[in-house]
């Protein structure tokens, strides 16, 4: 599944059905569709917020399985170079609200991946469906 | 399938939150919540029993009721389970609002 979609609030609803859509054809558990949807709430959040000066930039989403029962979600976007991995994880002693969103995504995604790509930001965020 | 109820009893707000408290159901509960900014508030509840998963911006709507609402004002936060409880605990907000 490769789709765009405008990075607007507005949104973000509609891309996270897109991609749960996805995963239910995979014939994941409940508990992993909530973990996709609170982990793409995040990035997408993130993306709208931040990656762009101008309304209205661009979001686009690759899903997609591998060989090794692994899904990974691509969060494209052509916005200002951020890597969530910069960010360390913060300790929870404290309640920081704009480090939670990150935490969370670093908590429940099984691997995350970043790559600057030309003008792009590719977040490459995997879950092994075998271990879920 | 994200929905809520806010109940008051007297000076109590019970707020029920079912689904996926995510960015867009935050903010309508957010925006819902400014409505009793000063309106003499003493302490809120949120029910998060039926609540399947939550963001960030979840915990943001429930550090706005300890917050803005009314200044330390009391907070509890009732029936959390599994995975919105995995989120809480990593979040810290269990250190300033009553967790049960």
């Amino acid at each position: 599944m490769k789709k765009t979609f405008t990075a607007e609030n507005s949104q973000i609803r509609i891309i996270i059905n897109e991609i749960k859509l996805f995963v239910e054809n995979l014939n994941c558990n409940d508990e992993l569709l909530n973990i996709i949807h609170i982990v793409s709430d995040e990035v997408l959040s993130n993306i709208i917020k931040y990656a762009y000066k101008n309304p209205y930039g661009i979001i686009e989403i690759e899903c997609k399985t591998d060989c090794n029962n692994c899904l990974s979600i691509i969060f494209i976007d052509l916005g200002i170079p951020f890597n969530p991995l910069k960010f360390k994880k913060e300790d929870s002693e404290l309640f920081t609200i704009g480090m939670n969103g990150i935490n969370i995504i670093k908590e429940f995604a099984d691997n995350i991946e970043y790559v600057r790509q030309g003008n792009a930001n590719r977040l490459i965020i995997a879950f092994n469906l075998s271990s879920k | 399938m994200f929905n809520y109820e806010i109940n008051r009893k007297e000076n109590i707000l019970e707020i029920i939150v079912e689904g996926e408290f995510d960015t867009e159901g935050a903010k309508k509960l957010q925006d819902d919540l400014e409505n009793y900014i000063e309106n003499n508030i003493l302490s809120v509840k949120f029910d998060l029993s039926k609540t399947t998963a939550m963001a960030s911006s979840g915990l943001r709507v429930i550090y706005y009721a300890k917050e803005f609402i009314k200044k330390d004002m009391q907070v509890d936060v009732v029936g959390a389970q599994g995975l919105v409880m995995k989120v809480i605990k990593m979040s810290g907000m269990s250190n300033f609002v009553n967790v049960v």
